[in-house]
Parts: C-alpha cells; structure tokens; sequence
C-alpha cells in the first residue's frame, strides 16, 4: 500500500532527464553545430551552391540562406555549450534538424545524388545515414528541451 | 519582451544571428548579393548542358525554336530530312540535305559535333527517324530535332535559303 511504482518507460524519461546527460547532449549538440558553421561561414559562396543543389529554395534566396544560417548554427552552438538561453538555442536546433531532414528527405526521394553541404565532413552524399544523424541531433535537443532541472546554465541562471 | 521563454530566446537568437551575419557579409572581401541571381536566362544554361561534353544523350532531344535559334547561332550543323525538291524551294539557310548522310557526312561533321534536324514540323517525323538513325547508325553523339520545323523557323522570321 502506498508504494510507487516506476515504469520502465519512467527509468528512461528520468535517465534522459538526467542532468549529466543533458550537459552531455548539450555539448555534443552545440560542438557539432558550432564545427559544421565554420566552413560555411568561411566559404558562404560554396554553401549557397550547395543550398541550390537542393532546387528547394525560391526566389534565389540560396544566398540569404548562405549568409544567415551558419551564423544562427554558431550562436546556437554556443549558446549550448556555454549555457546561455538554452531553451531557445534548443528550440532552434529542433527546427533547424527539422529543415535539414525535409530538405535531406525531398533530395532523396528526387533521386538526386547530390553533396549534403552540412559542413561536417566534405563530400558527404544525402542518404539513409544522415537522415538517421540528423533525427538522432533532433532527438538530443528534445532531452534538452525537456530537462528537469537546469544545470550549469548562466543565463537565465540556473539553480 | 523577456527572454524567458524558449520562442523568445529563439526569436533573439535569430535577430542576433541575422544582425551579425549581415553584417559581416557587407564588410567581408568576397560578400554575397542577398539574393542569387542565375548568371543567365535559363534557356541558356540550358543550352550550356545540353551541349556540354559530360552530357551523354542516349536518344535525339527534341528543341524548341529558341534553342534551335541558339544553337543556329552558335554554328552547329542543321540537316533537312525532307525530299531534294522541298529542299530546293527552301530551307534554313546553312542546313544541309539529307541524302548527304549516306556516307558524306562524316567529312563535314564528325561524330562528336552536335547536329540538329527538322523537317515539316507539325505531324512530320522525317526529322526525328533521322536523328535516331544518325545516333544508333552513324554514332553521332548529340542529336536535337528541330520540332517546330521550317514552318516554324520561317514564322519567326529567321534565315530562310530561296536561292535553288
């Protein structure tokens, strides 16, 4: 009488909630936008024909594309790993996974065998592979959006 | 607004991002136009790959008459399929006769340059069978059919040979 009860679902949620886990999600997450911003920010000309590969972009805005995007992956990387608004930095690694995965997706299904442009490694070809990457990134910042108790966070500041 | 919840923080993230990447686009050396402008009209990149040498074609591409022109322009070989005396009255003017193919024509254009055929246009496919036949017989490499044909052509008003 009066004793609880956990289920198995319940141990992973709570493993997941795990702030080691989370700071560890948090850092891999951030390190790996942060990695795959450099090369863009670097060469945006090569990132913005490697936008229009995808043909999935009007009204030429590959370029504006090319210019925001690896600035918005920086901050976002940043904001992860040194823990600042990890909240919205979280959100917006959702949704960008998201795009990625629709753009990846629709390439496939095109049957085009095109270069990924995701700035991690050079000469990556869309595939099953980087579908399963970018939805296992995805699932990372849902733990992180969905931590239980902030940890080493400085703005907003945590316990 | 306070940065509190996600969407804003997100929101602010974005502003940033965006304020910063400009930015440093406008005073970088090698900046991008905010918008991507296609170096030419499409109907000429299209050009550029249908005559490109990685462009392998595995059967005749029909044309329209504002590749044809480009094509005309760029000095690539049009052959008549018609019959000699329709040829006589009028053809493009530079095309050559068909008959010419029976051997001849490797002389004046080897296999690896471009052709392009017409005849009647409309319900004709004079031009086509000898497209394929120039391909699969003669191993010519890129083959484009003239759809619109000499009707077309002239309509457009675009060189026309009356002299024979």
């Amino acid at each position: 009488m009066g004793r609880s009860r956990i289920s198995g679902g319940q141990v992973k949620m709570n493993l997941l909630q795990n702030k080691w886990i989370v700071l560890i999600f948090r850092l891999t997450l951030g390190a790996m936008f942060i990695y795959a911003s450099l090369d863009k920010i670097n060469d945006p000309i090569t990132f913005s024909s490697g936008i229009r590969a995808y043909q999935i972009v009007p009204f030429g805005f590959e370029n504006s594309l090319a210019i925001i995007l690896p600035w918005l992956e920086l901050l976002t990387g940043i904001g992860l790993v040194i823990g600042v608004m990890v909240d919205g930095a979280a959100l917006i690694s959702m949704g960008l996974l998201v795009v990625f995965i629709i753009a990846i997706s629709s390439a496939i299904l095109r049957g085009f065998n095109i270069e990924c442009g995701c700035g991690l490694k050079e000469g990556e070809i869309v595939g099953a592979q980087k579908l399963l990457e970018n939805t296992i990134f995805f699932l990372m910042g849902l733990c992180i959006i969905n931590r239980a108790s902030p940890k080493y966070e400085f703005f907003p500041k945590s316990d | 607004m306070t940065l509190d919840s996600s969407l804003n923080q997100s929101v602010f993230i974005l502003v940033i991002s965006s304020i910063v990447a400009i930015g440093y686009n406008t005073i970088r050396s090698d900046s991008l136009d905010l918008i991507y402008i296609k170096p030419d009209g499409a109907g000429v990149s299209k050009l550029d790959s249908l005559l490109a040498t990685e462009t392998i074609l595995l059967e005749p591409v029909m044309i329209d008459r504002e590749l044809a022109k480009k094509m005309y322009d760029l000095g690539i070989l049009f052959i008549d399929a018609r019959e000699m005396e329709e040829y006589n009255e009028s053809h493009i003017t530079g095309a050559i006769l068909e008959p010419a193919v029976s051997g001849e024509l490797t002389k004046v254009s080897p296999p690896d340059k471009p052709l392009i055929t017409y005849c009647s246009g409309g319900h004709c496919d004079l031009s086509f069978e000898l497209a394929v036949e120039l391909m699969e017989e003669y191993n010519y490499e890129k083959v484009f059919v003239y759809e619109g044909g000499l009707p077309d052509w002239e309509e457009a008003g675009y060189p026309v040979d009356r002299s024979k």
